[in-house]
């Protein structure tokens, strides 16, 4: 299990951080903290190396911080998944996590703020989730929800549960999971989301999307590490599935 | 005021009264302008807060061009200066103006069309004719055009509406075009395999739309090919060279050639006969 929160150094000292593809080197200077960092480039194949400096207030220091995407995440399964009429599935979604840089003092518990670094722990790809003049663009995630596979730390869990409450079939090809509303919680086996609640109406595709309290993650013992980047109103109702009928158009 | 009496008295032009109408007049004028303006943003703020930006200037260009017009006329009326007279002059000078700018006035009714037709706002990238850069601002007469090595650049309405104009930002996804050219014995299924690895190479590619790869055509040169790569509109150039970078890299690594057209020159020399036999 990784600890996030403040990095204790003294003038000088280095420390170097990996999560995925992404490595971090921190070294506490005479004035503040010097940050390198490589991560995947635009092209996929390339490593990007960037450094930043970073002045804290005075007695504040650099906190590591897990986060979400920034952007919503296109789950699309290897093949379409047929939900028949009032059934529901439950599927445990894998996500590279986010990490982010915020400074804060030492003893203060934080988990959330101005963000000095922003950064993913895997390439990402980018995708269009709609229509061309409507659509949002997404980051595109391959989907293998019937090989669940060990969570690593660098990934976060979402329970995901998808109902069809509709008299059709819900042909599940393509899902939008818009990430940037969910909470961060550290358990003992991993950091996991708040629950994500499906509800799928039928005509039109629209469906109701609820996204849990976290209260029972709590209750299990579970500490909140990552506030939502997108404040969501409880409940909402937005198009979250696009069946290839759809992108013919 | 006594000051400014007697800096009037002194002025060998008309009388002191004259004088102060005048000046008070003008400060009149000015602190009129000032009212304009105020009102007009009011105005824009409570009543147009739902309209595009390009037709919120046009109203307030209208509001304050006319508000201008009868101030000027209400500070001459109010300074003493005979209106009518200057009216019966304006009409005879409108007819002469009228006729000088028929080119003006086409320009502002087909400015009028222009934003009607919602083809474009301010900030959308236009291409018109062999010009190419940013909407900077729509006015009565003309828009503006700010090109990409910023410099600025005036198009008449007219103009604009009567030659094709390219929209290139109006829709938030884009499709570039790469075109190669492969040795015309080369394995055509494996340069279009490579073509989209290339594609799958770029993050800022897009899955879906997904890239598009075809033959174009047979050329002198060998087979002509497409790639095609949907991407999100402020992405334009780094999309452009990173799947450039990514197709040479991917053709070098699996072997494949890209084309080059080449022309051979044969000479005649003393020693002997031309290599292909002319």
């Amino acid at each position: 299990m990784r600890i996030w929160g403040p990095i204790h150094l003294d003038q000088h000292e280095s420390r170097v951080f990996s999560w995925g593809s992404l490595q971090m080197s921190f070294t506490r200077t005479l004035t503040g903290w010097e940050i390198e960092y490589t991560n995947r480039g635009i092209l996929l194949t390339d490593r990007l190396a960037e450094s930043r400096t970073i002045l804290p207030a005075r007695n504040s220091f650099p906190h590591i911080l897990p986060a979400t995407h920034d952007k919503p995440i296109l789950l699309r399964p290897d093949q379409p998944i047929a939900l028949s009429p009032g059934t529901s599935v439950h599927y445990q979604v894998f996500l590279p996590l986010w990490i982010q840089v915020v400074t804060a003092p030492v003893s203060q518990q934080i988990i959330g703020g101005e963000t000095f670094l922003d950064l993913p722990t895997a390439p990402l790809k980018r995708t269009w989730f709609g229509t061309f003049e409507s659509g949002e663009s997404a980051y595109q995630i391959p989907f293998v929800p019937l090989d669940i596979p060990d969570q690593s730390a660098d990934q976060y869990m979402v329970p995901l549960t998808i109902s069809n409450d509709s008299s059709s079939i819900l042909w599940f090809e393509r899902f939008l999971l818009r990430a940037v509303h969910l909470d961060l919680y550290q358990t003992d086996d991993g950091i996991v989301s708040n629950h994500v609640k499906v509800a799928f109406r039928g005509t039109d595709q629209f469906s109701q999307i609820s996204y849990g309290d976290g209260k029972a993650l709590r209750r299990g013992g579970a500490r909140q590490c990552a506030v939502q980047r997108q404040a969501s109103s409880g409940d909402l109702i937005r198009k979250s599935f696009l069946w290839l009928r759809d992108l013919a158009v | 005021m006594r000051v400014l009496s007697s800096f009037f008295r002194n002025l060998s032009v008309g009388t002191t009264a004259d004088w102060e109408k005048i000046v008070l007049g003008f400060l009149f004028f000015l602190a009129g302008i000032i009212v304009l303006r105020i009102v007009s943003q009011i105005l824009l703020r409570s009543f147009a807060k739902g309209l595009r930006e390009q037709t919120r200037e046009v109203l307030r260009k209208v509001f304050l061009y006319t508000g201008t017009a009868i101030l000027f006329v209400s500070v001459l009326n109010a300074t003493g200066v005979s209106v009518s007279g200057l009216l019966g002059a304006a009409g005879v000078l409108g007819i002469a103006v009228g006729i000088a700018s028929q080119t003006s006035l086409s320009n502002i009714i087909s400015g009028f069309f222009l934003v009607s037709e919602r083809y474009f706002e301010i900030g959308d990238v236009l291409k018109v004719g062999e010009q190419m850069g940013t909407v900077y601002s729509v006015d009565l007469l003309s828009i503006k055009i700010r090109t990409f090595d910023n410099v600025l650049l005036r198009i008449p309405n007219q103009h604009l509406l009567e030659q094709t104009i390219t929209n290139v930002t109006r829709f938030p996804v884009r499709r570039l075009d790469f075109i190669i050219t492969i040795p015309i014995a080369q394995s055509i299924e494996n340069s279009l395999d490579a073509l989209r690895a290339s594609a799958r190479q770029c993050s800022l590619a897009l899955e879906e739309p997904e890239p598009i790869t075809m033959v174009r055509e047979q050329t002198i040169h060998g087979w002509s090919l497409l790639l095609g790569v949907w991407f999100e509109r402020p992405h334009t150039v780094l999309v452009r060279n990173s799947v450039t970078t990514a197709i040479q890299h991917v053709f070098r690594t699996r072997g494949l050639h890209i084309q080059t057209a080449t022309i051979m020159v044969a000479t005649e020399t003393d020693a002997g006969p031309p290599p292909y036999g002319g």
